[in-house]
């Protein structure tokens, strides 16, 4: 029993210097050897391989999140030309008339974190921001952040 | 005149054939049996027989190679062994040549092994892995840095990181390897 873990350990060892060096495992006489004690290991050998190849490919491929996110952006982007045109066409205050309230800041986030990668997204009436980073659990999460004017009436000069 | 008796090197060749032949007979339930735990649960599947059958031609074909003084059955399995790794080669070679050609149509395709793998199973997977072991990883094998460029911009021993990158490889053939 003991020599038989033994032996996984040495294939192992084999197996992932040959990875740590680049090589394919699948050429090391060592790793061969094993094998050959062993031809199970062929297809464990194999399934490592398979999901380090696919590893990459899903910490890339989320094409549901990625339309959250283009979706999440377009909306910020039309919340942003709604607060510019909303102060463009503000009505101008009259001698005793109080205004009404407007945007005077706002700020969208979004954050959208999946195994081994997260992106989060800025916008707000100062630019907008991108920012990548490995992380933790999954996990998509939105905020959006206004800050409004108070009513207030303007002096008579 | 012409003899009809066989040169002696004519009747040695023959008596090795006719040797060889027997022995393959006699390893081929060995042989097989080798085959079949070799390619079990291979995606996409590998035909033992077929092995098999490649095995015994290509010692047929290369007797040379083997040496009547050592037994037949290691020799016979390690022929085996490398066809069974070329024809897995092989089959991902089409496999990427498939991808390239859609790909090259525009169509998103995923790869056989992606394919294979729903998010649930991926999941899965990852959920393994401790937040630095998928970084290191990731950045190994996807990146393609080296141990001291990863060293450098997280910060951590080289040991260290070898450390995570050769634990985050045996958790993902874990369990149902």
């Amino acid at each position: 029993m003991k020599a038989l873990e033994n032996d996984r350990e040495s294939f192992w060892e084999h197996a992932q210097r040959a990875l740590d060096e680049r090589r394919d495992p699948r050429d090391d006489p060592r790793v061969l050897e094993a094998i050959l004690e062993e031809p199970e290991r062929l297809r464990e050998l194999e399934i490592l391989l398979a999901r380090i190849e696919v590893l990459p490919a899903s910490a890339r491929k989320r094409p549901v999140r990625r339309a959250a996110v283009v979706l999440a952006i377009l909306g910020a982007a039309a919340a942003l030309i709604l607060v510019c045109v909303a102060r463009k066409e503000a009505p101008r205050a009259r001698a005793g008339q109080s205004l009404p309230e407007q945007v005077v800041r706002f700020e969208f986030e979004l954050t959208n974190e999946s195994p081994g990668h997260s992106t989060r997204i800025v916008i707000n009436d100062l630019g907008s921001k991108t920012v990548s980073n490995f992380s933790g659990d999954p996990l998509t999460m939105a905020i959006l952040t206004t800050e409004l004017s108070k009513p207030h009436t303007p002096r008579i000069p | 005149m012409r003899s009809t008796m066989n040169p002696p090197h004519e009747e040695l060749r023959s008596d090795s054939r006719r040797g060889l032949e027997e022995l393959l007979v006699l390893e081929l339930p060995a042989l097989r049996s080798f085959v079949e735990r070799l390619v079990r649960g291979m995606r996409p599947p590998v035909e033992a027989e077929d092995i098999v059958q490649e095995t015994l031609a290509r010692a047929l074909r290369y007797r040379e190679s083997f040496d009547p003084g050592q037994p037949a059955g290691p020799w016979l399995c390690k022929l085996a062994l490398r066809l069974v790794i070329d024809s897995r080669a092989s089959q991902r070679r089409d496999a990427e040549h498939r991808v390239e050609f859609a790909r090259a149509f525009g169509h998103d395709v995923a790869s056989d092994a992606a394919a294979e793998c729903s998010a649930e199973t991926l999941a899965r997977w990852t959920a393994r892995l401790s937040a630095v072991e998928r970084e290191v990883l990731l950045r190994f094998h996807q990146g393609g840095e080296s141990l001291r460029e990863i060293s450098m911009a997280m910060g951590l021993p080289e040991g260290t990181l070898k450390s995570h990158l050769h634990r985050g490889r045996k958790k993902l053939v874990w369990e149902d390897a």
